[in-house]
C-alpha cells in the first residue's frame, strides 16, 4: 500500500515537473518570438506577453507543489536543528499540518476565485475563461496536500532522479 | 496589536521550519482575518504577485545563468581573466584572475551561489596546486562573488523591483549596481594584492600570444551574452524581460553548438533544476505580496517611521541603524525572503528621509549579500566550504580582512549616492 502510494506520488511529481518545465519552455520560446515580430516582420504580437504571463502561473503553482514535495522550499532552520529529536519531529508535524491548512485554503479559496471569474473572458484570448487561468491555485493546492500526506506517513522521498537533479544554485 | 499578531506568528512559523513562502502566506492569512479582511483578498493577492509581467525576468536569467555557468563558460572565463592578468606578471596573480572571472561570469549569471560554484570548483583546486592556501582561495572567491548581486542581470536585483510593486524599474537597478559591484571588485583586488606581497603568493604566468587569442575568442562567445543584455537594454532595442529571453536563446546557441560541452540529452534535467529554482522564487514573491498588502493595511511602514523618528531623524544614523538590522538579519535569514520581507516596510521610511529607492536597493542588496557569507545561515559561504572541502570554522578565521573591505563599501555605497545614482542618471535620462 505504502509502496503504490509513494509511486502515485512520484507520477503526480512527474506530472508537476512536466507541465512547469513544459511552460517553462513555451515562456523561453514566446518573448523572443515578441521581438521577431516588432524586428523582423514589423508588425508586434500583443498576445506573447500576457500568454507567458498566464504559463507563470502554471510554472508557479504547480512547480511549488513539486519544490514542497522534495523539501526544496527555503526555510529557518536554525531553532529546529537545535531541538532534541522527538522535539523536532513534533514540530515536523506541526509545521505539515499547518501546510495541509494552507493546501485546503489555496483549493477552497482557489476555487471560488476560478468559480467567480468563470464566465469572464481575456482581452488578448477571448476564448480564453479567466477562471481557467486561475485553475493551477487550486489544483496545486489539492496536490500539495497529497504530498504533505506523503510527507506525513512515508516522509521525504530521499532517492531516485528527481532528488538527484539538484536545483540550480541560488541565494 | 495588529502589527504584534502578523509579527508573531510570521516568527512562530519560521521557527518551527515552515517553509519562508508559506509562513508568510499563513501569517498574513491571520494577520487580515485579526483586521477583518476577507480570505478572497488574500488569495487574489497571492495569484497577482505571479501575474506581474517583471516576473518573469526571473526564468529568463535564472536559465540563461544556469546554461552558461555550467555549459563551460566559467572554465573560458578563467582562462580569459588568466590571459589578461598574465600579462602584468603580478603577484598573486591566481587570486586577481579569480576576482576578474567572477566579474565577468556575475555579468551572465548574476547569482552569487551560481558564481561561486562554477568559478570555484575550477579556482579553488588550481589556486591550492599552486601553492595558495585553500582558506584563502576559498574566501577570495566567496567575496569576489558578492558583486553577483550587484552587477546586472542580478536576479535578486529583479526580486526588489517586485518587492517594491514594480515602482522602481529593473533597468535603473541593473545600472545603478554596475559602478558597486566593479568597486567591490576593485577593492577586493587590492585587498588580495597586499596580501600577496605580505604573505609572498605566486608570481602569475603570461600566456604565450598564439594560445592567448584562442582562447579570447573562447570566451568572446559568452562574453557577448554581457552585450546583449545590457546593450540591448541601454540602446532601448529590448525590455529588461525580452533582454533576458534574448540572453536565454544565446546561450543556449553558444552552450549547444559553440562550445559543445552540453549534450541534448542533459537538458531536461537542466529544465526540470530550473523549475525547481524558479518555482521557489516566484512562491516566494507571490506570498510576499500579500505579506506586504496586509502589511501595508496595517500601516506597518508608517509605524516604523515613527519608530525611526524617535530614535533620530538624521537621516545618516537611520541608513547606519537600517545597515546594522539588515546585517543581523542576513545572519539568520537568505538574501531572497529578506529583500521581499523588510523592502515594503522599510521603503516607504527611507523614501520619507529623502533617500533615492533606487540607492537604497543597492545598498540593501550589498549588506544582504555580505550575509551569504555569515553563518549560520551563508549560503554562499557554505557552497565555497564545500567545495574547497574546508570547514566553516577554518574560513572564519581568514575571513575578516575580507569582511572589513566589503563593509568598507557598503559605507561607500551608502553616504555616497553618487556611486549608485550616477551611472542611471547617466544613460537613462
Amino acid at each position: 500500500m505504502a509502496g503504490t502510494f509513494r509511486k502515485a506520488m512520484d507520477a503526480l511529481y512527474l506530472v508537476c515537473v512536466a507541465l512547469a518545465g513544459t511552460a517553462l519552455v513555451l515562456i523561453s520560446a514566446v518573448i523572443p518570438w515578441a521581438v521577431y515580430t516588432r524586428y523582423v516582420i514589423n508588425r508586434s504580437a500583443s498576445w506573447p506577453e500576457p500568454m507567458a504571463v498566464l504559463l507563470t502561473i502554471v510554472l508557479t503553482f504547480f512547480g511549488a507543489a513539486a519544490c514542497y514535495r522534495l523539501g526544496l522550499h527555503m526555510n529557518v532552520s536554525l531553532i529546529t536543528a537545535k531541538l532534541p529529536p522527538q522535539w523536532r519531529r513534533a514540530s515536523e508535524v506541526v509545521s505539515e499540518l499547518l501546510m495541509a491548512l494552507f493546501a485546503a485554503f489555496m483549493v477552497v479559496w482557489g476555487a471560488r476565485l476560478v468559480d467567480t471569474t468563470w464566465y469572464n473572458s481575456i482581452a488578448e484570448f477571448p476564448f480564453l475563461s479567466v477562471g481557467v487561468t486561475y485553475l493551477p491555485i487550486p489544483i496545486g493546492g489539492a496536490i500539495t496536500f497529497l504530498f504533505v500526506i506523503e510527507r506525513l506517513v512515508l516522509g521525504l522521498p530521499r532517492t531516485g532522479w528527481m532528488v538527484d537533479d539538484k536545483a540550480v544554485e541560488l541565494e | 496589536m495588529d502589527i504584534a499578531i502578523l509579527l508573531i506568528s510570521m516568527c512562530v512559523l519560521f521557527a518551527i521550519g515552515m517553509p519562508i513562502a508559506y509562513s508568510l502566506a499563513l501569517s498574513a492569512l491571520i494577520g487580515a482575518w485579526w483586521i477583518g479582511i476577507p480570505p478572497e483578498a488574500v488569495m487574489l493577492k497571492i495569484s497577482d504577485g505571479v501575474s506581474k509581467v517583471a516576473m518573469l525576468t526571473i526564468p529568463f536569467f535564472v536559465l540563461a545563468g544556469a546554461i552558461m555557468a555550467e555549459g563551460g563558460m566559467a572554465r573560458r572565463l578563467v582562462a580569459m581573466a588568466n590571459v589578461v592578468v598574465g600579462v602584468v606578471r603580478i603577484r598573486g596573480g591566481l587570486s586577481q584572475v579569480n576576482i576578474l572571472a567572477t566579474t565577468i561570469l556575475s555579468g551572465i549569471s548574476g547569482s552569487s551561489v551560481a558564481d561561486t560554484s562554477a568559478i570555484g570548483s575550477v579556482m579553488i583546486p588550481q589556486m591550492a596546486k599552486m601553492g595558495y592556501p585553500k582558506v584563502f582561495a576559498t574566501n577570495v572567491t566567496i567575496s569576489a562573488s558578492v558583486q553577483a548581486i550587484l552587477v546586472p542581470p542580478s536576479h535578486n536585483a529583479v526580486i526588489y523591483s517586485l518587492a517594491t510593486g514594480g515602482a522602481i524599474s529593473i533597468t535603473s537597478l541593473f545600472m545603478a549596481g554596475v559602478v558597486p559591484g566593479l568597486l567591490l571588485g576593485v577593492s577586493l583586488m587590492i585587498l588580495c594584492l597586499f596580501i600577496a606581497y605580505r604573505d609572498g603568493h605566486p608570481k602569475g604566468e603570461p600566456v604565450p600570444l598564439r594560445d592567448a587569442f584562442k582562447i579570447v575568442i573562447e570566451a568572446g562567445w559568452g562574453v557577448v551574452t554581457i552585450a546583449i543584455i545590457l546593450g540591448g537594454i541601454l540602446t532601448g532595442v529590448f525590455t529588461a524581460i525580452e533582454a533576458g529571453a534574448i540572453a536565454c536563446l544565446w546561450a543556449f546557441f553558444v552552450t549547444m553548438f559553440i562550445y559543445r560541452d552540453y549534450s541534448w540529452r542533459e537538458l531536461p534535467a537542466l529544465i526540470h533544476r530550473t523549475v525547481k529554482t524558479v518555482a521557489m522564487v516566484l512562491t516566494l514573491v507571490a506570498t510576499a505580496s500579500c505579506f506586504g498588502y496586509v502589511t501595508a493595511l496595517m500601516q506597518m511602514p508608517a509605524k516604523m517611521m515613527d519608530f525611526f523618528l524617535t530614535v533620530s531623524s538624521d537621516k545618516n544614523v537611520i541608513l547606519m541603524l537600517i545597515n546594522i538590522m539588515l546585517l543581523v538579519l542576513g545572519t539568520a535569514m537568505d538574501l531572497a525572503p529578506l529583500l521581499l520581507i523588510c523592502t515594503p516596510i522599510l521603503l516607504p521610511v527611507v523614501v520619507r528621509f529623502g533617500v533615492d529607492p533606487v540607492h537604497f536597493g543597492i545598498i540593501m542588496l550589498l549588506n544582504l549579500g555580505i550575509g551569504l557569507l555569515t553563518p549560520p545561515v551563508g549560503t554562499t559561504l557554505f557552497v565555497g566550504c564545500a567545495i574547497a572541502k574546508v570547514s566553516v570554522d577554518e574560513v572564519m578565521r581568514g575571513i575578516w580582512p575580507f569582511y572589513a573591505v566589503m563593509f568598507a563599501v557598503l559605507m561607500l555605497v551608502t553616504y555616497l549616492p553618487a556611486l549608485s545614482l550616477w551611472l542611471p542618471h547617466l544613460v537613462l535620462r
